[in-house]
């Protein structure tokens, strides 16, 4: 019985996926739940195991190809297709009788334009024109989640092009997208994978969302020695990024808008029920931001060890996708790579959180105690905040309780 | 048996098919038509609008050359050619349908003569007068339409006609009843009663054309009262029987005659239905509903994958500009997955609305929203109303009894709907559908400049007649 087997939505909100690998050929045999190949989504390498035992006929989708979630991206020939599986057409016809392609179209590998999720009709209470409604369907942009800009809330074209490019429509800034000239002997590659995902959640937060900054520099030395100690008594180690994690948590707890999130489709201000804080990781591919969720019920050593373990999965592209998302505010720990050291700059709040938290390499500074400039070991830290739902007095507040913590740790045993 | 190959089969060559194929054909498909018909058109350009409206013409010129009197112009009484009238439709049909095989021909689109069955998800056979043909394809699309619908209580004689035989035009004069008071038995009912025909209707439920808002039929009924002798609603024909002097008819309900009456002719005129079960749909894979209807999504796919359905086949207002529309939307998904283009394989039907009209005399004409829907399902609208009777140009056409009205989303403010009753009507309800799938608002609508004098104004002024700005009417009481 022949068998299509379709792109699957690994992740809510996948529409489409980049083939990494394949872990086998047209023509060779698989056992159910061995490894088919590999995908790179929405931040992560994930791996496709076969949905059935048999032949694999056709494999689609070349490496570094993007498709569309419903693809058909193998075809196998097998005595038990999986559960509730539609069997390919074709199946049923002869040999004589099977329909050959016509027009020499049907080559394995040419893309296949399968929409992955069964197109609906449009409720009547969207406003566009017929033109706009056809666009929209065409960039795949389902036209009841787009803000209309025009008169009396119309959805036009360009709010669509807006909201396919990455930026809700509505009230966002509207220029004309304008070509890098072709010059001779440049080159161009593609945006794909995880730099595009990073490139429009980068747009995302930049065009929605009004960033104010501020920072500050504070003294950590018993933030090192605690630190230090720790180790030392825990047997274990125990990341600064940990640590500001774990000093974060009071903080967040007596100034909640910095856990907020901003539901831009709504205007509403989301609460959640728990801490969940992501970290920026780089790979070479671009950034991810595993999260450490329900910081407040952790220990130290817990966050520590998620934050090792999360990091190696990401650097390795193995982390799960569940792993990535529901964070609340992030931290960026800017002083961890190279020589030259960073004592601030602007951070980009990860939309659809409300503030982002970015630290420097502790190192000595001059400070001035009682009236006298000794060396200190200092810490730089400074924010990005949503100031549409965080005044600046409150992101004071809300550092200086932050700094207050880092500056005098055990003031942890008191919150 | 000869064996075929192609990209895309279309199961009939109606309204619908033949703008999938040849749409399908200019994306770059190589296509097949199979149509049972030795024209393409289907029922719409053979057996039914086309052929229909030639009469409705004649029948119209007919009614105005005898109201011309009043304006100081008089006829003699017309004399009436059936024989010629007839031939005129012919050649009009066949003007039609050779044009249309000119454009298939010009797009390298083939035509099999037969009628089409599924063999298989990806094959059909047709049977046409020259054997069999298997056609493989690797994607289908099924428009095999509908056909008049026939009462059972009716027995087998000539002088019962559908919708297709009585454009015979059987007899030059005689009586009629036309069983079923929708939009086809009322356009039978203009012709016949201008040839000088004895017509009654009886329908079965409380109101002639059922979908269309009272007060546009209420206009109509006054125009045609003159015209028609019994118009029965509430009332049914319990039998029917066939005599040597004609077929002697008995009634029951609400207007029923007392005694059984005779008649020449009876049409029947109760509906469609699809044809849907003349395609072995089992054979591909497809299931039915209970009416025969093939079930579709808004790309017009069936459950079975490369199996798509449009037109009266999939239910839905039987109408040819739906299913036109439908073709072309079924024709841009198949060549889009075909030919790897993912933004065209996506496209959707996504028409608000559809317009209704009655080519009778005088024109009725709705499209969107009615207010008896609106009433139905509780929607608060603002109803605009521009009485013809206002209009100059109704005044020197002598066709004051007609109204344009605009039906508004009370809270919103932009166009859900509209109707026309008055001649070209028709002609004139695109307009408001335009205006509706773009978002009119009544101020969209009363700031474009209508020319004057037509009737075509009345649309601009039944917006201004729901701003307040309309001074073609008493002062308004103040609104805006």
């Amino acid at each position: 019985m022949r068998y299509e087997f379709q792109l699957p939505d690994i992740g809510e909100g996948l529409t489409e996926a980049v083939i990494a690998h394949w872990s086998i050929a047209a023509g060779e045999t698989i056992n159910e739940d061995d490894a088919l190949c590999a995908i790179e989504t929405d931040k992560a390498l994930v791996e496709i195991t076969a949905p059935c035992t048999g032949t694999v006929l056709e494999i689609n989708g070349a490496p570094g190809e993007t498709l569309p979630v419903g693809t058909v991206i193998a075809v196998f020939e097998t005595e038990k297709p999986p559960i509730g599986a539609k069997v390919a057409p074709q199946a049923e016809g002869s040999a004589e009788t099977a329909p050959a392609p016509a027009g020499g179209k049907s080559t394995p590998g040419n893309k296949q334009a399968v929409p992955g999720k069964a197109p609906q009709p449009l409720s009547k209470a969207v406003r566009a024109t017929p033109a706009t409604r056809r666009f929209a369907r065409m960039q795949g942009v389902d036209l009841e989640t787009v803000t209309g800009s025009g008169p009396g809330g119309r959805v036009l074209q360009s709010d669509v092009t807006r909201f396919a490019a990455g930026g809700q429509s509505g009230n966002a800034q509207r220029f004309a997208l304008t070509p890098v000239l072709a010059e001779p002997g440049q080159t161009r590659m593609p945006l794909t994978g995880l730099r595009k995902v990073v490139a429009d959640q980068m747009v995302r937060s930049v065009t929605m969302i009004p960033h104010a900054a501020s920072a500050y520099r504070c003294e950590a030395g018993r933030f090192v020695t605690l630190r230090k100690h720790l180790q030392e008594r825990l047997g274990t180690r125990i990341s600064f990024t940990a640590m500001i994690m774990k000093a974060m948590v009071p903080a967040l707890q007596k100034f909640p808008v910095f856990n907020y999130s901003f539901d831009d489709t709504t205007n509403e201000i989301v609460i959640p029920p728990s801490i969940n804080i992501g970290f920026a990781a780089h790979t070479d591919e671009g950034l991810i931001v595993p999260v450490v969720k329900n910081c407040e019920q952790k220990s130290l050593a817990e966050i520590s060890q998620e934050v090792d373990r999360f990091a190696e999965e990401a650097r390795t592209r193995k982390i799960a996708v569940e792993n990535l998302r529901g964070g609340t505010i992030t931290l960026s720990n800017v002083g961890s790579h190279g020589r030259v050291e960073t004592t601030g700059g602007r951070l980009i709040i990860n939309h659809p959180q409300a503030a982002i938290i970015g630290i420097s390499r502790i190192r000595p500074f001059p400070v001035v105690r009682d009236g006298q400039v000794v060396p200190g070991q200092c810490l730089d830290i400074n924010t990005s905040y949503d100031h549409r739902i965080i005044d600046g007095i409150s992101a004071n507040l809300f550092m200086e309780q932050l700094v207050d913590v880092i500056e005098e740790p055990g003031m942890m045993l008191g919150l | 048996m000869t064996k075929m190959d192609c990209d895309l089969l279309v199961m009939g060559g109606g309204p619908g098919g033949y703008a999938a194929a040849f749409h399908a054909a200019d994306l770059g498909l190589k296509v097949v038509i199979a149509e049972q018909r030795p024209t393409l058109g289907g029922v719409c350009l053979n057996v039914g609008c086309i052929p229909s409206k030639t009469y409705l013409h004649q029948a119209a010129l007919i009614r105005e050359m005898a109201g011309a009197s009043a304006g100081g112009v008089r006829f003699a009484p017309p004399t009436i050619d059936i024989d010629a009238m007839r031939a005129h439709k012919d050649s009009v049909v066949t003007k039609l349908v050779t044009g249309l095989g000119g454009l298939a021909k010009a797009r390298q689109v083939q035509i099999v003569n037969g009628l089409a069955r599924f063999g298989g998800p990806s094959r059909a056979i047709v049977a046409g007068g020259e054997g069999e043909t298997e056609i493989t394809f690797r994607h289908c699309i099924v428009a095999v339409g509908s056909e008049p619908a026939r009462l059972p209580a009716l027995p087998d004689d000539p002088r019962i006609l559908d919708s297709t035989s009585a454009l015979e035009l059987p007899a030059p004069s005689g009586s009629l009843l036309i069983i079923g008071g929708g939009i086809i038995g009322l356009e039978m009912a203009t012709i016949y009663s201008a040839l000088g025909w004895t017509v009654d209707v009886v329908e079965l439920s409380d109101a002639l054309m059922p979908g269309a808002d009272r007060d546009l039929v209420a206009v109509w009924e006054k125009e045609n009262h003159a015209h028609l002798r019994d118009i029965m609603l509430q009332t049914s024909v319990v039998s029917a029987k066939a005599a040597a002097k004609g077929i002697d008819v008995n009634f029951e309900g609400q207007q029923a005659p007392a005694d059984a009456r005779s008649y020449d002719y009876v049409l029947c005129a109760v509906g469609r239905r699809s044809n849907g079960t003349n395609v072995s749909a089992e054979a591909a894979g497809l299931t039915l509903d209970a009416r025969g209807f093939i079930p579709v999504d808004v790309q017009m796919r069936t459950a079975v994958p490369g199996i798509f359905a449009i037109g009266d086949v999939v239910g839905g207002p039987m109408l040819a500009h739906k299913a036109t529309h439908q073709g072309h939307v079924a024709a841009e998904v198949i060549a889009g997955e075909q030919l790897g283009d993912a933004a065209k394989a996506r496209v959707a039907f996504d028409a608000q609305v559809i317009p209704s009209v009655a080519y009778t005399s005088p024109e009725v004409a709705w499209v969107g929203l009615t207010e008896a829907e609106a009433k139905a399902q509780g929607r608060d609208i603002e109803v605009s109303h521009f009485p013809w009777a206002a209009s100059g140009r109704a005044l020197a056409n002598g066709c004051t009894n007609g109204f344009t009205k605009l039906l508004f989303d009370a809270k919103e403010g932009h166009l859900v709907g509209g109707a026309i009753v008055g001649p070209g009507a028709g002609d004139m309800i695109g307009e408001i559908a335009l205006a509706i799938e773009m978002g009119c608002e009544q101020e969209d609508i009363a700031l474009t400049i209508h020319p004057h004098p037509t009737l075509g104004e009345t649309i601009g002024l039944a917006a201004e007649a729901g701003l307040g700005t309309c001074t073609d009417l008493p002062k308004a009481k103040s609104r805006k």
